[in-house]
């Protein structure tokens, strides 16, 4: 046995799901069509609302972004 | 981001709101919405929920959703046209539900209460005297017409538990509606199919199974270890879907951990 050997075989439990997985189930990259769900977002800023509920029946652009 | 600053300034009053999302700490966005001077509103994702469920693998990324909460278009936000907004927003409701103000603050406050009934009884006695009265019935109808379309979808689809519980959490602000009886209907099909009733119980397994942090290689091994067994003999059902796609979202967290 390795030296890790518990770890190796989790590993390899789990590349083996993936890769069976990844033949049968699309990752989810587009999700036009579907309906979005529960929505949390926590601390709205620049707005009157307090809930992702408050913007129900507006059309909605939800834009991701990052400081760097 | 300006494009969108301008966006919301043309769309605003016709019923587009552009939210910005981040997984990211107050200090650094601030300052980042600062020297943007994004205009828009704004909010915290936090452990990236919402990014991870709608597929955003690279920033800046949009995702743009119709007033019936069904996503129409995702992409670069930079490549969102005007023509696409025109597209989707008819029927968006003009004045947003924060601005509910006076005799629609009671509406408002139902409905975010859950209490479709109250809601849609004190639009009506609005109607009387204020037409948006009859916007605001008009939107709550609208909104309860597609909770139980969405809720009868999941059904079919096989996700049960969703269905149910979905049902049962609606139900509790439907007094008096027609919409009751076929929740009503829908959950006494669920409880006399002993076949739904099973499924139910493994997806509240899955459920229970997907509890708790994944912070380190090792939770996300030891859940895919739990999953795995959910899975076996299930492979092709919606609920083998589930569990797969639990274990594919558990694989994608896993690699962006050092430890």
């Amino acid at each position: 046995m390795g030296r890790y050997p518990e770890t190796i075989m989790i590993a390899q439990i789990f590349l083996a799901s993936a890769a069976a997985l990844a033949m049968t189930v699309s990752a989810p990259l587009d999700k036009v069509g579907d309906k979005l769900s529960t929505v949390v977002l926590e601390g709205l800023s620049q707005t009157e609302a307090t809930s992702y509920e408050e913007y129900t029946g507006r059309l909605v652009l939800l834009e991701f972004f990052a400081h760097w | 981001m300006p494009h969108l600053n301008e966006l919301e300034e043309q769309f605003g009053g016709k019923g587009l709101s552009i939210i910005g999302v981040t997984s990211e700490g107050s200090g650094p966005t601030e300052k980042w919405v600062a020297k943007k001077k994004a205009a828009y509103a704004y909010g915290y994702d936090k452990g990236g929920v919402l990014a991870r469920e709608l597929g955003v693998s690279g920033i800046p990324a949009a995702v743009l959703v119709d007033p019936s909460g069904k996503i129409v278009w995702q992409g670069h936000p930079g490549s969102l046209s005007a023509n696409l907004i025109e597209e989707h927003i008819k029927g968006a409701i003009q004045k947003p539900l924060y601005e509910w103000s006076g005799k629609a603050a009671k509406i408002k406050k139902a409905f975010l209460g859950g209490d479709f009934s109250k809601a849609l009884d004190a639009a009506e006695k609005l109607a009387k005297t204020d037409p948006f009265g009859i916007e605001a019935g008009a939107l709550l109808q609208s909104i309860l017409t597609s909770r139980v379309a969405s809720l009868q979808t999941a059904l079919e689809a096989g996700d049960i538990l969703a269905a149910y519980d979905g049902a049962q959490e609606l139900l509790k602000g439907l007094k008096g509606l027609p919409e009751a009886d076929t929740l009503k209907d829908m959950s006494k099909t669920i409880s006399k199919n002993s076949e739904m009733k099973d499924t139910m119980k493994m997806q509240k397994r899955l459920a229970k199974a997907l509890v708790g942090e994944l912070r380190r290689r090792k939770d996300c091994d030891e859940r895919v270890v739990a999953l795995e067994k959910l899975l076996t003999g299930h492979e092709d059902t919606y609920f083998g879907r589930q569990v797969a796609a639990a274990i594919l979202a558990t694989g994608e967290a896993r690699t962006k951990m050092k430890y």
